[in-house]
């Protein structure tokens, strides 16, 4: 309440409004924002107040003189006003995406019977000492999906697998041997590829790899159809293989006359198939039948089609299937072009021969797996390499130095006529009087290797000799009699050669075995030799070591002692140190370093052994 | 309206949530038979909450996104019912107060590492946890849902699953790495 007006005066008084107002009675009560306000207001009897127009007379003066009235309003003060402002939280649902898988199969193996073995052994699933991978599962090998899968739903689906040996484990699949971890990554590798190339070391177990890859993806209902194509010596060594590590697995061998042959294509009830490359050959006209068609073609020894032009190249190259694996310890036996071919028959156009060494290594990287003994099997008894450089005897020099003017003089009259034939045949010459003396049957090798098998035989170990020459096995044979030689090569016929393998391994007066590169270096299991002589050098370090590791491989007890014997000063050393150069281009290519210095041996390496020189080049330099 | 689940005897799911500082919240649910196989896999989009959910959610953010949101989401989605929901990431656990699945935290074993590079389990800021043994491992349930732990109990005998309990989280992380290929590069 407040005074809002005075509209009185007094005219008796000469003080001023103010002064009245000041001597009146006033009642304050409220105090607000520095404004007095009152609630009542009471002047004296006898005052008023005089009016604000009191020079200003009117008619309305006579009012004047009565009491003043007062008027107090009530006015409503309002709250301040507040706003509210609206946070809206999203509350959309979440996008997600899903896949459903088909309910796998459990893996279970089915029941089987007792199947023996063509040679009667009973099958070793059952023998003691096996491996059951049921149990808790302790290893992590985890799928990968192929860089060429493109679907996520696709690639989801492997990585969304258990590691390999939880289902391995949950299938309750028995093992003659546990595996090692690094052969679980290899069928973890194979597994999923449509196109693959196991190319490990010899010796590190390929075979049993691929069968249990194979296995799992029959089981799995992912194949029905399997064909497998190997040398025809190594036939046996996977019917045996198969029944070691899949012993449920029905496999059938092509084989026989043709009516045979053509039932064992036309059989659809046999998942595996066997066959090797020479019958291929034969069986052409069947397997063109366009039915037919394999869920899975793996060739062992893929090396067999490094020649692209080759009829075995082709035919295989040629068969209907899904899925392409090739097994090979030397993807590279002489340039990057045998690689190349074999993808020829992976992937039709995949590689080219003038790509890159970095490219093609870049490109091949996820097809391929390749792991060497001393990466993988640290544990694993040594390979010792022996170089011993042999002076040749008097008379082999002689007929060497012969044998070698004359050779050269001939080449260099030939001129325009000289091929590389002419000093493949100049070279084969030398090293046979490297090994022999053609007059006196002198061998400084011989000497030396008599020497070493008194030692090893007198310790009741065995030893392997390896020549690219039957005829020099065959004197070796004679020269060795008393250490007990067996025969291993070309002229020893495929039945009979099971049991020359078995006899060495058996026979304890059997302490030398003599064996060809080309019958002996690849797929036989003769880890019970402690020693390997390279009696003469390949031309090929991928197939020395081929050979090499018949002994030095998986379940060898011992270290490997390695001798390569070579003529000192001879055309063998000169040979060796283009191997060595041909072995490092190897390890450059798989170590994915540098391009190498040189790849394979060229032609003018080759003429450049005798200091001659390629005639066309020769000529084209003069022109 | 939700397809009804389908039933498949003993199958189980295993639901994480990874964040990256980067691309946010990465939630994968996998289910698999008793033998550890693959039935179904469902992954959300990278989830990035908003500045009013950080504000307003503050600490219990993790437990509102992981649980509440994507966890809930993904069990929603799955077309198979599962037994048992095992996660490894304690933020998912807040999917129990507004889903009737139980779901249990696997603690992680001494020797394990904190997920993948550039990627984090996301923390929780629940305390009301009741923690128990099954087995070899250490389990936590919402202590809100004191029946849990005897369902657990009682499906973990029947069931017998013939799987290690954590490897499955593997595989689900590579899995969102996979289908998230930017998370990796994070």
């Amino acid at each position: 309440m407040f005074v809002e007006s005075f509209s009185t005066r007094s005219p008796k008084s000469p003080q001023s409004n103010a002064d009245r107002i000041a001597a009146a009675s006033i009642t304050p009560t409220h105090n607000w924002a520095g404004i007095e306000f009152v609630d009542s207001l009471t002047l004296a009897p006898d005052d008023s107040l005089v009016s604000v127009d009191e020079n200003f007379g009117s008619a309305c003066q006579a009012s004047l003189a009565n009491a003043p009235s007062i008027h107090l309003h009530t006015l409503q003060l309002d709250a301040p006003e507040v706003s509210v402002i609206p946070i809206r939280l999203p509350t959309s649902a979440l996008k997600t995406i899903g896949f459903t898988f088909p309910e796998s199969p459990n893996f279970l193996v089915p029941e089987q019977k007792e199947a023996a073995l063509p040679d009667g052994t009973p099958p070793a699933n059952n023998a003691s000492g096996t491996t059951s991978a049921g149990g808790k599962a302790s290893g992590r090998t985890r799928f990968r999906p192929p860089k060429d899968l493109v679907k996520l739903e696709d690639r989801l689906y492997f990585l969304l697998q258990p590691p390999l040996e939880t289902l391995l484990s949950s299938a309750k699949l028995d093992f003659p041997f546990k595996p090692f971890p690094y052969q679980y990554e290899g069928i973890a590798f194979l597994f999923p590829r449509e196109m693959a190339i196991l190319a490990d070391e010899m010796g590190l177990g390929k075979t049993m790899q691929a069968i249990t890859a194979v296995r799992m993806l029959l089981l799995a209902r992912q194949l029905r159809n399997v064909l497998l194509v190997c040398p025809k010596p190594l036939v046996t060594n996977w019917v045996r293989e198969f029944h070691l590590w899949a012993p449920e697995i029905p496999i059938t061998v092509v084989e026989g006359d043709q009516a045979k042959r053509q039932y064992n294509w036309q059989q659809t009830s046999i998942p595996v198939r066997i066959a090797n490359y020479e019958l291929m050959m034969r069986d052409r006209e069947l397997l063109e039948n366009p039915d037919s068609h394999f869920d899975l073609v793996i060739l062992d020894e893929a090396q067999r089609i490094k020649n692209r032009n080759s009829t075995t190249a082709q035919i295989v190259r040629a068969l209907p299937r899904t899925r392409s694996w090739a097994l090979t310890g030397t993807p590279i036996e002489n340039s990057v072009e045998d690689l190349v071919n074999i993808f020829e028959f992976l992937s039709p156009g995949y590689l080219r021969d003038d790509m890159h060494l970095k490219s093609i290594g870049k490109a091949t990287r996820d097809y391929i797996l390749r792991r060497t003994k001393d990466k993988v099997l640290t544990e694993m008894p040594p390979k010792m390499f022996r170089d011993e450089q042999l002076d040749l005897t008097p008379s082999q020099i002689d007929s060497y130095r012969t044998a070698e003017d004359e050779g050269i003089v001939h080449l260099s009259e030939m001129g325009d006529t000289l091929t590389i034939q002419h000093v493949f045949e100049l070279v084969l010459r030398l090293k046979q009087i490297c090994n022999f003396d053609p007059k006196t049957g002198a061998s400084c090798k011989l000497e030396r290797l008599e020497a070493d098998l008194e030692e090893i035989a007198t310790s009741g170990q065995k030893a392997i000799v390896f020549s690219q020459w039957v005829e020099t096995l065959e004197k070796l044979g004679v020269a060795l009699d008393r250490f007990g030689p067996l025969q291993y090569h070309g002229r020893i016929p495929s039945a009979k050669r099971d049991g020359v393998i078995a006899q060495f391994k058996q026979d304890p007066s059997k302490h030398v075995i003599l064996m060809s590169y080309g019958a002996g270096s690849v797929g036989l299991n003769l880890q019970f030799c402690q020693y390997v002589f390279l009696f003469d050098r390949w031309w090929n370090p991928a197939v020395e070591d081929q050979a090499v590791n018949r002994a030095h491989r998986i379940g060898v007890s011992g270290p490997v002692t390695v001798t390569r014997m070579m003529a000192a000063g001879t055309i063998e050393q000169r040979i060796h140190d283009v191997l060595e150069q041909k072995r490092e281009l190897f390890n450059q290519l798989f170590a994915e370093t540098a391009a190498p210095r040189t790849i394979g041996l060229s032609q003018d390496e080759i003429f450049g052994l005798f200091n001659l020189k390629h005639p066309i080049q020769h000529k084209k330099q003069a022109a | 309206m939700a397809e009804p689940k389908r039933e498949s005897a003993g199958c189980v799911g295993f639901v994480t949530v990874r964040r990256s500082a980067e691309h946010g919240y990465f939630g994968g649910y996998l289910i698999v038979n008793f033998h550890g196989r693959p039935l179904e896999f469902h992954c959300t989009l990278p989830v990035k909450p908003s500045r009013a959910q950080e504000i307003l959610f503050g600490r219990t953010l993790d437990d509102f996104i992981c649980g509440e949101q994507i966890t809930k989401a993904l069990v929603s989605k799955a077309k198979l019912n599962t037994n048992l929901i095992f996660t490894d990431c304690m933020a998912a656990i807040s999917s129990r107060l507004v889903s009737d699945h139980p779901i249990a935290m696997l603690q992680p074993r001494a020797d394990s590492s904190q997920a993948e590079p550039g990627l984090a389990i996301p923390i929780s800021a629940a305390d009301n946890l009741a923690h128990f043994r099954l087995g070899d491992y250490d389990l936590s349930v919402s202590s809100r849902f004191a029946g849990d732990e005897a369902i657990f109990k009682q499906r973990w005998h029947e069931l017998k699953l013939d799987v290690d309990l954590h490897e499955p989280f593997e595989r689900i992380a590579e899995a969102l790495l996979e289908a998230h290929p930017a998370a990796r590069a994070a």
